[in-house]
């Protein structure tokens, strides 16, 4: 089998800083992509009023250019759905379903691209979800890196043994499957190392204790409830408009 | 200490093989042009998980905490939510894959469980676009294709994790952790 | 403010352990340990620290009591409050996505205010020269930092009594030496320090230290005779040189590596030295063809063919048996080249060993041994080969490089370890704009000013030890 390796992270985090809705609370944002995500199963003129409104609001919020990101992943399942639709059913149809495959796939960027991980930790927080749980998900995303540098370096150093030189074809597949435990078993050995050192760190630095203050908290501030007053009109204007 | 479901190691290996399954993703390309290929690392990992830390539900955070970075990363096309469902669903199947099979360490056991999580990701995708009101015989047509390759890569999947925890053992990885609570 | 009274502990692999010990430490006091590699230092770093036995299955006998709790009966997160502990790998030990969340984390822990939360970090990042660093992801600190800021973490807490294991080993001489001040500064306000150590040097001229050596219950690893590999292979001819010219790395817009051009000539043992994040790593990558560059590297006007050791052995080491390991896809073995470094490298008694369970230096040996066994052409490339081994594990790895140079072939290896570097053929020192000094180990430990311009400079302890070491 072979295997290429794309050298360094390719899809860092982008938190868009620049957004105003950088700075909003993480639950706000994160009520308003639920909200947004009911959207789909509007009828159609209302998902093209509701539509018209959200790229506003990504234009105000600076994050246009990350939905329409999104939105460029699809556009072949995108074309040939919305010619299918228009040519077997109807251009309503073929509108409405290629809006709300839109919809859905740039609705929680807005979330994505503007909250950080520690903040997602504190949401969660916030929701019940055990702080430990939280906490163990934050540390996933800071490891991301080393771990990609160690997963490089175990491609290196098994392709320089010849780890990987199984026939090719579909006949082989098993024997192919079975060379990629050069690459997993190495894998596997070094993050259970590394989970180790780090529950060691967090033990030494009082992990688990019933005393402890979160330094930075959650707080609504304007910019959210102006936020959830304006997702509110229009949640209200889709509701009564026939 | 206090006895919890899961310990603080065994929790942190968790996460942190949510981040090998989100670096293998990206880091990582097989020369095959067919959906769901990338699979073969995801359910090996997850199948591995499951039994490196044995409890009921491993799989299952693996799959959500992998779900979540996904989406943050940007990983996945149909957004975030679809992204975060599916990457979930895949533990959560494996996990009920693995509650009827029992063994991941044998052979056809992880198969059927890898291709039982992997078929219930492909089920969120094939629900997304049921939610968006495709055709029904577009989306079983489009997809009906994908999924045999999802059947394929997610069974490979599961045989890599099971020839994985066979290395793993051999290699003496479990007196490792026999130390470690 | 340490008492340990008929400390033993038992693995529960193997039964074999650590043991009976007796001492205790008073505030104020230093205490240095030493010992051989796998002789249980950092078990019994762990004992005292209390995650022995909290977090390890095994068997511990006796007490260990720090400000009067007994460690066994005591939660850890109150232990913690009491002792800090920093280990030997910083980037293992960072859990915080940014430097400010680093400290924060332990604050947060000991439920303080916030106010005095902010002072304390605040203080700490001042300390520790951090304070620009705040914003930063701790993964993209050097080493030095990332140790500085883990002990920041530690000391943010103000533990009365402070642990360490192997604090220095991944640091180079000016962080190893700035953050050996650190430690005599808090031992001076009062802190009780243990710190397990190899790299003893440092720590010799802190005032106040008390040393005491750990004898071992388990047994320490064998080491090579040396002399062997030279005698085995005085008969093999010389190639060509390796070339190195103009040679430029730039990893995500940095430079890495600027205009560094030199040559070797096979037989030689070369020593690459300079701060951590020097380009020492990506020199070798780019030698051994891994890593995209510009300028050329060539022997003969060929792309050079040589084997690399990884710092990190756990990456290539995957098989059941050291024996399948080292013969792991290599065409046509050759039994006899097999049997020689089995033996040459002390590996005879671990054939049917997983390699995984090995202690850090028989790993680092099987390491080598996998990559020596598909005999590149042109020799080996090391990196950091020496991470955390002691000085017989040192001695015996500059003898195997000493034997393959005496077959003709090219041996580089980077280090922090001036001791080692002092034991090679000749040293190339990496500064920031290139090669700062370039000779023999006597001439370039001699030449301070390139020392300073590489931003290290040569402790007087490794001039008379360095010296001696050459004379020899």
């Amino acid at each position: 089998m072979n295997l290429n390796s794309t050298y360094g992270m390719t899809h860092a985090m982008r938190i868009i800083e620049s957004s105003p809705i950088r700075k909003a609370d993480p639950r706000t944002k994160l009520a308003l992509c639920l909200c947004a995500s009911l959207a789909v199963m509007l009828p159609l003129g209302k998902i093209i009023f509701f539509a018209i409104i959200y790229v506003i609001f990504l234009l105000w919020a600076r994050l246009l250019p990350e939905a329409a990101r999104q939105a460029w992943k699809l556009k072949w399942i995108l074309g040939v759905l919305f010619l299918v639709d228009w040519l077997v059913i109807s251009l309503d149809l073929a509108v409405v379903v290629t809006l709300r495959l839109l919809l859905m796939a740039g609705v929680f960027a807005m979330f994505f691209s503007t909250t950080t991980p520690s903040e997602l930790c504190l949401a969660l927080v916030w929701l019940r979800v055990p702080y430990r749980y939280a906490f163990s998900i934050s540390l996933s995303f800071q490891t991301v890196s080393s771990i990609d540098t160690e997963w490089r370096g175990i491609l290196e150093a098994q392709r320089a043994r010849g780890a990987f030189e199984a026939p090719k074809g579909w006949r082989y597949i098993v024997e192919q499957v079975r060379n990629l435990v050069s690459l997993t078993v190495p894998a596997v050995v070094l993050t259970a190392r590394r989970a180790w050192s780090m529950t060691e760190a967090a033990y030494a630095r009082g992990f688990e204790s019933p005393h402890r203050t979160a330094f930075n908290r959650l707080s609504m501030r304007a910019i959210d409830w102006a936020i959830l007053a304006g997702a509110g009109m229009v949640a209200a204007a889709i509701i009564i408009w026939r | 200490m206090k006895e919890r479901y899961f310990s603080t190691f065994q929790l942190f290996l968790l996460a942190l093989f949510a981040a090998l399954i989100v670096v293998a993703k990206i880091a990582l390309h097989l020369p095959l042009q067919l959906s769901g290929h990338s699979g073969i690392f995801w359910m090996a990992i997850i199948i591995v998980a499951a039994r490196v830390v044995p409890k009921r539900g491993a799989a299952s955070l693996v799959g959500l905490t992998s779900g979540i970075m996904a989406a943050f990363l940007g990983l996945g096309d149909l957004g975030g939510l679809n992204t975060l469902l599916s990457y979930t669903m895949a533990g959560i199947g494996a996990d009920l894959g693995l509650l009827l099979l029992r063994d991941p360490e044998n052979y056809a056991c992880a198969m059927l469980a890898g291709m039982f999580g992997h078929l219930c990701k492909f089920i969120v995708k094939w629900i997304f676009g049921m939610a968006a009101g495709a055709p029904v015989g577009f989306v079983v047509l489009g997809l009906a294709k994908a999924l045999v390759g999802y059947i394929v890569f997610g069974a490979l999947g599961g045989l890599l994790g099971a020839l994985t925890l066979a290395a793993l053992r051999k290699a003496g990885f479990f007196t490792y952790l026999l130390e470690k609570k | 403010m340490i008492q340990i009274h008929e400390l033993s502990y038992a693995y529960p692999q193997h039964g074999r352990g650590i043991g009976p010990f007796d001492f205790s430490v008073r505030s104020g006091e230093m205490l240095h340990m030493t010992g051989s590699s796998g002789c249980g230092k950092s078990t019994l770093a762990r004992c005292i620290t209390g995650l022995i036995p909290h977090i390890y299955h095994g068997t511990m006998k006796g007490s260990v009591r720090i400000g009067g709790l007994d460690t066994a009966g005591t939660p850890l997160w109150r232990l913690a409050e009491s002792a800090g502990f920093v280990f030997q790998n910083p980037a293992m030990q960072m859990l915080g996505n940014s430097v400010e969340e680093e400290i924060l984390m332990g604050l947060e822990n000991l439920g303080l205010g916030r106010g005095e939360m902010r002072d304390r970090m605040d203080e700490a990042l001042e300390r520790f020269g951090l304070g620009s660093f705040r914003g930063r992801a701790p993964q993209t600190l050097s080493g030095g930092e990332q140790q500085k800021l883990a002990l920041a973490a530690i000391i943010a807490r103000r533990p009365p009594v402070l642990i360490l294991d192997e604090p220095l080993s991944m640091l180079d001489v000016t962080a190893a030496t700035e953050f050996a001040g650190y430690l005599s500064e808090l031992a001076r306000a009062g802190t009780a320090i243990v710190i397990f150590e190899h790299r003893s040097d440092y720590l010799a001229g802190l005032p106040g230290i008390r040393i005491a050596a750990l004898d071992s219950a388990t047994a320490p690893e064998r080491t090579g005779a040396p002399g062997r590999w030279a005698r085995a292979a005085s008969d093999e001819k010389r190639g060509p040189k390796l070339n190195v010219s103009g040679l430029a790395v730039t990893i995500g817009g940095k430079n890495i590596i600027r205009n560094l051009s030199f040559s070797i000539e096979p037989g030689e043992v070369t020593a690459v030295v300079g701060r951590n994040g020097s380009g020492k790593t990506t020199l070798v990558r780019a030698l051994a063809g891994l890593q995209k560059h510009g300028g050329s590297i060539d022997i003969d006007a060929m792309r050079p063919d040589f084997g690399q050791v990884y710092q990190n052995a756990d990456l290539q080491l995957f098989n059941a048996s050291v024996r399948s390991e080292i013969l792991y896809r290599v065409k046509d073995p050759d039994m006899a080249w097999y049997a020689w470094l089995m033996e040459t490298l002390c590996l005879r008694q671990y054939e049917d060993t997983p390699p995984l369970i090995l202690s850090e230096g028989e790993k680092k040996r099987v390491a080598l041994a996998t990559v020596l066994m598909r005999k590149a052409a042109h020799g080996i490339l090391l990196d950091e080969p020496s991470l955390g081994q002691d000085m017989a594990h040192k001695k015996m790895l500059i003898d195997i490089c000493r034997g393959l140079a005496a077959r003709g072939k090219i041996v580089l290896f980077t280090t922090h370890e001036l001791h080692l570097a002092a034991m090679a053929d000749r040293v190339i020192l990496l500064g920031q704009d290139g090669i700062a000094a370039d000779g023999t180990p006597e001439q370039v430990f001699r030449d301070a000013d390139a020392w300073k311009r590489a931003g290290l400079f040569v402790p007087p302890w490794l001039t008379e030890t360095g010296q001696r070491v050459i004379t020899a």
